[in-house]
């Protein structure tokens, strides 16, 4: 007499079989997903950007993170106004941040094309087009100190 | 490779790998071993059984069943025919011992019977356990792939089989004695774990939703087994203590006792003609010799079953 499939070993080992193929094609998958994120991260890692300003004067390096890494000033680069440079140092360091989370979202965008990843890392945002640096409006400088006020003898030879 | 051996290596590959992916995934990195260990568990369970040795079994216990009827219609049935003519109260009480072990041996095939009941219950258990074990593979591995494509917490039924399978084995129970006891043994008791649950956002939870459905699971297996140990239990009272005498008779008693006569166990005069009178002294039925206890008959209240033990 035979039995019901549920209660034929011979079935039940087919039926096995097949899961044991399905189970270790869903365990390569994740290896190989995890193997290719591992290498993802540290592509990401390793990124860095760098920019400079338009006149070469001044040149900043920032890791995956958007850290500093590097700031070179050109002489030229101290002639100008502190608050100006100031300015032009933000500006070039935003545009070298943008450049490594440019480099790591290369790293993210096709695996999330193709489905290994749902979401690449949280990054900052990007920055907008850099406003042109203007010249930091001339601040009204302190009126000349009169000698009539400052400056002159305490005593006056005058009479009281 | 025997089809217990092939089921084996295929539990063994499943367990490496979705323990794998549990491993792969788990973001404590083994920190919290627990479900790693419910999932080899669980997979080591499940290579419980073998039903090709139980099939064995179940052809050995027919044939014995075979045997006992062949002797009950030739051996004891031709006794039976040859005490014929005899008389004496030897005799009778020899007629009465070969009554007796006819009763035995009805008594030996129901239990022979009962028997194949429980083991036939067993192999329905261990099949039911793989068809369960594989409902719940099936579904963690559904899960896994759709957990991994959308993120979308899935929770998906795994019907389980085992529940309540050694009833559904015991269709019986109209027989007397042994027949019902046995059958109410297998029945009997809660019905155990149904349906189990797999559910998870991704693969770690996914996994781990497996492994915490395989606890309820061992325990659903764990409820069934108790029916088929305590059916056995019942049946192994129906051949020991104070009923093993319905399955062994006493020896007739006139031809162990020290006054027999072995001239008087004979037929009628007239029927004995020139045929020689026994005077052998030595028991006909010989005392069967005891067994040495086996590792079960040391139970919590002493020797379990008393006709055993030093010879």
């Amino acid at each position: 007499m035979s039995s019901p499939d549920h209660l034929n070993a011979e079935l039940i080992n087919a039926r096995a079989a097949q899961l044991t193929d399905q189970a270790a094609h869903v365990y390569s998958r994740v290896h190989r997903r995890n193997e290719t994120l591992a290498a993802a991260r540290g592509q990401a890692v390793a990124a860095t950007g760098s920019a400079s300003s338009s006149d070469g004067a001044v040149r900043v390096s920032v890791d995956a993170g958007g850290m500093l890494t590097d700031l070179v000033l050109a002489p030229g680069a101290l002639q100008q106004n502190p608050r100006q440079l100031a300015a032009v140092v933000v500006q070039v360091a935003q545009q070298a941040a943008a450049v490594a989370r440019a480099a790591v979202r290369d790293v993210y965008t096709p695996l999330q094309n193709e489905g290994v990843v749902r979401e690449a890392p949280v990054l900052l945002p990007e920055v907008a087009a850099p406003p042109p640096v203007a010249a930091p409006p001339a601040r009204p400088r302190r009126p000349e100190v009169s000698d009539d006020e400052f400056g002159g003898p305490v005593m006056k030879e005058q009479g009281w | 490779m025997s089809t217990y051996e092939e089921w084996c290596r295929n539990m063994d590959a499943q367990a490496s790998h979705i323990i794998g992916v549990y491993r792969e995934e788990d973001p404590l990195g083994g920190r919290f071993p627990e479900p790693e260990q419910w999932l080899r568990r669980y997979f080591e369970c499940m290579k419980c059984g073998d039903p090709d040795r139980v099939q064995v079994m179940v052809d050995e216990l027919t044939e014995a069943k075979y045997v006992l009827g062949k002797d009950l219609r030739e051996h004891l049935g031709g006794a039976q025919l040859d005490m014929n003519g005899w008389t004496g109260a030897a005799a009778d009480d020899f007629r009465n011992y070969l009554l007796k072990l006819e009763d035995a041996v009805n008594v030996l095939v129901e239990c022979i019977d009962s028997l194949l009941l429980i083991v036939r219950s067993y192999q329905a258990l261990v099949l039911s356990m793989r068809n369960d074990a594989l409902n719940l593979i099936d579904q963690t591995l559904k899960a896994i792939d759709n957990a991994g494509a959308d993120g979308w917490k899935i929770a998906l039924a795994v019907v389980g089989a085992i529940a309540g399978v050694v009833g559904t084995v015991a269709t019986g129970g109209a027989g007397a004695g042994v027949a019902v006891a046995v059958f109410s043994s297998l029945v009997s008791g809660a019905a155990g774990v149904a349906n189990e649950t797999i559910d998870g956002d991704s693969e770690f939870t996914v996994c781990l939703s497996m492994a915490k459905s395989s606890v309820n699971v061992i325990h659903g297996i764990d409820v069934e087994r108790a029916k088929i140990e305590n059916a056995l239990s019942t049946l192994s009272t129906f051949v020991s203590g104070s009923k093993l005498a319905e399955v062994r008779p006493d020896r007739p008693v006139i031809i162990t006792a020290p006054s027999f006569d072995p001239g008087s166990f004979g037929m009628t005069d007239e029927a004995q003609g020139k045929h020689r009178r026994p005077t052998d002294k030595k028991d006909l039925v010989p005392e069967p010799k005891r067994h040495e206890d086996g590792p079960y008959d040391d139970g919590v209240f002493g020797d379990r079953y008393e006709e055993q033990g030093p010879a």
